[in-house]
């Protein structure tokens, strides 16, 4: 009988609608113009999220000794430091955040898991912004060191010569970074890792500081 | 009878025939030329050895089409084999376009799209209509549509330029981005107390790590909703230097008012945090040095995705 052979094909029918069906979703929202919130963070050289030390002798200040009250101290991708491993520089930044979206955006900066057990004396993170080609100039003789002020002067967002510090003592989460990125921009972000002084007497060993980008 | 003369009498014989192979020959040859030229304003310079590229604009007019619907179906249509990418490179980097694929450690240009799926055939209608606001049922869309980077704002603006002004400098690390990032609705206690929302979430452009992502409410928007993410933990594959098969994913939201729950207007916020340490782990194991999570310190403030809810 003809029927016997409509009913499997039926079922089968059934059951490739039923999937169908399945990988799609009735949704109940609206907007007015949909906005795709979007960036792209890239980093200079070889840093990375996890590949970004301060290592005291990197230290500019002329102060190399490592005996944690080094300042001027520019990101590196290597824990053991080295000029071939900087990523920093006045014509290279650590890292650039690129807006891909198509709305202005406020980039914002958490540093909490970055300093989690960092006491006051210890690792202290200045950030300015970028030139455009890099970080500047700064000291004399030295490079990438543009926004670098002995006490950072910017209580909000960063400029190419006003950097904002981030230690245990001071504001370390949803601080504003750069205001009104519009869509298509791209900021340079500028780092110095500062060492503030050691807790009781000289310290030995090394005094490396991994920062990372990482939230956890 | 004196025999006609013949034309082999010289030595050189011509037919009738090869004389019009031959001009036919001819006139297809000055057809195709003109016709180079003419879809190519630099093709003569190019022709005659000089490198100036000009690339067709990227920007699709409605001034362009006097039958509008045209310019629907044009404007965020896929074009990827006038987009010259590699010739663009050539110039920017100043090397030889032949040195380009193995700069980008491809074999050809085609080879950055040749993973995504097929382009659906109503792609720039729907993606117009998207844009403009005026297609909310974005459930219906499979990824013929969400994977195709044309898809989002901004790509030909903002994505194709990581390569043709490419800076080895500099890599890309992390991004990713939420479209439509805030959305909108209206509930009624007692008569449609639930939502449901589609968000895509994407690599962004010129990332070459596999992102872990895990997407979470917020405290308070758990608070006065029950709210479900599926998938809540996933990975975006790399855009960069091309896109990979999963480097965009759907994902749905939904939430029901909770009992106590007053009328008012609520913003609900997702973040993207570090996801769970077992997948974590797998994916540092098969990725290695290209795995890192999504979620980073520097990133837009506000939530990457929101919903405004009014309860009456």
């Amino acid at each position: 009988m003809q029927w016997k052979i409509w009913v499997p094909v039926l079922l089968a029918l059934a059951v490739f609608a039923g999937v169908v069906i399945a990988d799609t979703a009735t949704t109940t929202m609206t907007w007015v113009v949909p906005s795709a919130k979007a960036h792209t963070i890239t980093y200079g050289a070889a840093c990375s999220t996890s590949n970004f030390y301060f290592v005291e002798s990197d230290a500019w200040d002329g102060n190399a000794v490592i005996d944690g009250n080094a300042v001027l101290i520019r990101p590196n991708s290597s824990s053991s430091g080295g000029v071939t491993t900087r990523c920093q520089g006045d014509k290279l930044a650590p890292i650039r955040i690129n807006n891909t979206g198509n709305v202005t955006e406020d980039i914002n900066a958490d540093m909490n898991a970055a300093l989690t057990g960092t006491d006051f004396n210890s690792l202290v993170l200045k950030v300015w912004m970028g030139t455009g080609v890099g970080c500047g100039a700064g000291e004399a003789d030295a490079n990438g060191y543009g926004g670098w002020e002995a006490n950072c002067s910017a209580t909000g967002p960063v400029t190419e010569t006003t950097c904002y510090a981030f230690n245990a003592a001071h504001a370390v989460t949803s601080i504003l970074l750069i205001d009104n990125l519009p869509s298509g921009d791209t900021n340079q972000i500028c780092f110095s890792g500062d060492f503030n002084g050691v807790r009781g007497g000289v310290a030995s060993g090394s005094f490396q500081r991994i920062f990372t980008t990482r939230t956890n | 009878m004196a025999k006609k003369a013949s034309a082999s009498k010289s030595g050189f014989s011509v037919s009738k025939n090869a004389w019009m192979i031959a001009g036919i020959v001819i006139v297809v040859a000055a057809l195709g030329l003109i016709s180079f030229w003419a879809g190519n304003p630099s093709g003569f310079s190019v022709l005659m050895g000089e490198n100036s590229f000009q690339p067709a604009s990227n920007t699709v007019s409605p001034t362009s089409y006097a039958v509008r619907q045209q310019y629907f179906e044009e404007v965020f249509r896929p074009r990827r084999n006038e987009y010259h990418l590699f010739q663009q490179a050539s110039d920017f980097l100043k090397i030889s376009i032949s040195q380009v694929p193995a700069y980008f450690d491809l074999q050809k240009e085609s080879d950055i799209f040749a993973d995504l799926p097929a382009v659906a055939p109503d792609f720039s209608e729907t993606a117009y209509l998207l844009a403009s606001g005026k297609l909310f049922s974005i459930g219906l869309l499979d990824e013929n549509y969400y994977k195709e980077p044309e898809f989002y704002p901004g790509f030909k603006d903002n994505g194709l330029k990581y390569w043709t002004q490419p800076d080895p400098k500099y890599w890309g690390v992390n991004g990713y981005g939420t479209y439509p990032a805030e959305q909108s609705d209206i509930l009624i206690r007692g008569q449609r107390e639930d939502f449901t929302a589609i968000v895509f979430f994407y690599a962004s452009w010129g990332v070459q790590t596999y992102q872990g992502v895990t997407i979470s409410p917020t405290s308070e928007t758990s608070k006065y909703f029950d709210v479900s993410v599926s998938p809540q933990t996933f990975l975006l594959e790399p855009t960069f230097p091309k896109f990979y098969k999963n480097w965009a994913q759907r994902v749905v939201i939904t939430g029901k008012l909770k009992p106590d729950t007053n009328s008012g207007n609520y913003t609900l916020g997702f973040n993207v945090i570090v996801p769970p340490k077992e997948s974590v782990s797998v994916w540092q194991l098969k990725y290695k040095s290209l795995y890192y999570d999504a979620a980073s310190s520097f990133s837009p403030a506000g939530y990457p995705v929101s919903f405004n809810i009014e309860v009456q």
